[in-house]
C-alpha cells in the first residue's frame, strides 16, 4: 500500500475512533424526573337531587376524627384537616393496605364563658368506623444512580370498602392523578 | 447454553462452507477480544464484562459473532442493584476495503442481538426521590430471574493490521428496537450488551484486538484482475462457439 494511502487509513481510523468514543460517552446523561408516588387519592362526593329531578355531584369537605392504616402507628389525618380529596399513603413494603376512618357526623360549639371568651368544641363521631382496603402491584425502577429508585403502584383493586357507593376512577398512582377512588354519600 | 448451541451451529455451517471453492469461499477466521473489557474487570467496581469476537472471511463479506459475559453492580446509600448475564450478537459485515493487500477492513454491518440476565434490587422504601412515604423505612427486595432482551444494531468500524496476522480495530454500534421480556415487576437498569436501559436506542463502542487464522490464500480481486477474468471468460466463450 502506498505511504500516502496508509496515512489516510490511519487518519480515518483514529478520526472515527475518537468520534465513536465521544458519541458513546455523550449518550450517558440521564434526567432526574419521577411521576410516581404512593398517595391513593380518595375523593368524597355528595349526590343531590334537584327539584327538576336532575342529580348533581359535588365534592364535599370531609372531616375525620382519625384516619389510620394497619401496620402504621401514626395518625394519617385528624380533626384538624378538612378537605374533599385526601391522599392516603399506601404501604410501600406490602401489596395491600387497609385504612380505618373515623368520621365526624357533627360538631357542637358550647360557649363556656363570655369574658374571657371560652368555647368548648364537641365532636360527634359516627359509631361505625369505615374501612377501605386496597391491593396493588408494585414495580421498581432506578431513575439514575444519583436520583435513586422510584416505585410504581398499578393495578389497584378495592378489596374491601364499607361505604355503600364507590367508584374506582384511576387504578394507578401518579403525581398527576386527580382522584383514584370516589366515595359517594 | 442456547448461545453455545448457536455458536457451534455457526461453526458447523462455516466448516461445511470451507469445502467450497471460488471467489466467495471462506479464507480465514478472525478471533478477537475487547481488551477494554479486561480493563473494566480489573479497575471498575461497578461494571465487569468480557467480550469475544469471531468472524469468517468470505471475500468482501464477513459472518460475525460476538459473545459477551457481563456483570454490573451499583451500591448506593438507599439501594443496591446487581445484574449478571450474557449476550450473543450474530450478523454480517460488508468490507469497503476488500482490495487492500494488507487485508485491512473498513466495514458496515448489521447484527441481531439476544441478551439474557438475572438482576436484583435491594432498596429502601424511603427513596432519595421520595423521602416521606408516610410509612417507616424498610429494606425490600425484588428480582428478575429470567430477564431477556433483544435488539438490532447497525455497526461500522475498522480493523487495521498491526503486525503479521494481528489486527486492531473498533466497532461503533447504533442499537435500536430493544425489547425486554420477563421483567414485569423490576425494570432492569442495565442490560448486558446494550448498556443502561434508559431508551430503546443506544450507542455502543468496542475496541478489539484480533488474530487472523488463514486456511486458504485470499485472492484480492483488483479492477485489473476483474478485467483479466472478464477477458478470459470472453475468450472461453469464443473458443466454445468456434468449437461448435
Amino acid at each position: 500500500m502506498p505511504a500516502e494511502k496508509r496515512r489516510s487509513v490511519k487518519f480515518i481510523f483514529w478520526g472515527l475512533f475518537i468520534l465513536g468514543l465521544n458519541l458513546f460517552l455523550s449518550c450517558q446523561n440521564e434526567n432526574c424526573v419521577s411521576i410516581a408516588n404512593n398517595d391513593l387519592l380518595i375523593g368524597f362526593i355528595r349526590a343531590d337531587t334537584l327539584d327538576t329531578g336532575e342529580i348533581i355531584f359535588d365534592e364535599i369537605d370531609t372531616l375525620f376524627y382519625s384516619a389510620t392504616a394497619d401496620g402504621n402507628d401514626s395518625i394519617i389525618y385528624d380533626k384538624n384537616t378538612v378537605r374533599s380529596t385526601f391522599p392516603f399513603p399506601v404501604n410501600p413494603a406490602k401489596g395491600m393496605t387497609t385504612f380505618h376512618l373515623e368520621m365526624i357526623d357533627s360538631i357542637r360549639y358550647d360557649t363556656l364563658s363570655m369574658d374571657p371568651i371560652q368555647i368548648d368544641t364537641i365532636y360527634y363521631i359516627n359509631p361505625t368506623p369505615h374501612t377501605i382496603a386496597v391491593s396493588y402491584d408494585r414495580s421498581q425502577r432506578i431513575i439514575s444512580e444519583e436520583c435513586g429508585i422510584e416505585i410504581f403502584y398499578t393495578n389497584i383493586k378495592v378489596e374491601e370498602i364499607s361505604f355503600p357507593t364507590t367508584n374506582l376512577a384511576e387504578n394507578k398512582l401518579s403525581r398527576f392523578n386527580e382522584v383514584n377512588i370516589e366515595v359517594f354519600f | 447454553m442456547k448461545y453455545f448451541f448457536s455458536i457451534f451451529l455457526l461453526i458447523g455451517i462455516s466448516f461445511n462452507l470451507f469445502g467450497q471453492k471460488g471467489r466467495y469461499a471462506p479464507t480465514a477466521i478472525k478471533l478477537g477480544i475487547d481488551p477494554g473489557t479486561l480493563g473494566y474487570m480489573v479497575f471498575s467496581e461497578k461494571r465487569g464484562f468480557l467480550e469475544f469476537e469471531g468472524d469468517i472471511d468470505f471475500d468482501r463479506f464477513f459472518v460475525v459473532a460476538n459473545y459477551g459475559l457481563s456483570n454490573y453492580k451499583l451500591v448506593e446509600d438507599t439501594y443496591v442493584y446487581e445484574n449478571d448475564g450474557s449476550y450473543l450478537r450474530l450478523g454480517a459485515d460488508i468490507n469497503f476495503m476488500n482490495k487492500d493487500p494488507h487485508l485491512n477492513v473498513a466495514f458496515f454491518g448489521v447484527r441481531y442481538v439476544s441478551s439474557s440476565f438475572t438482576d436484583k434490587l435491594d432498596y429502601d422504601t424511603q427513596t432519595i426521590i421520595q423521602t416521606n412515604t408516610g410509612w417507616p423505612n424498610t429494606r425490600e427486595s425484588n428480582t428478575n430471574i429470567d430477564g431477556k432482551a433483544n435488539w438490532y444494531e447497525l455497526n461500522t468500524g475498522m480493523k487495521i493490521r498491526v503486525v503479521k496476522q494481528l489486527y486492531m480495530g473498533f466497532t461503533l454500534r447504533y442499537k435500536f428496537l430493544m425489547k425486554i421480556k420477563g421483567t414485569e415487576n423490576l425494570r432492569p437498569y442495565y442490560i448486558p450488551g446494550f448498556g443502561k436501559n434508559i431508551n430503546t436506542t443506544a450507542f455502543g463502542f468496542n475496541y478489539y484486538v484480533s488474530y487472523r487464522l488463514p486456511f486458504r490464500k485470499k485472492i484480492i480481486y483488483t479492477d485489473s484482475d476483474k478485467k483479466v477474468i472478464k477477458e478470459k471468460k470472453k475468450k472461453a466463450k469464443k473458443a466454445k462457439k468456434e468449437k461448435k
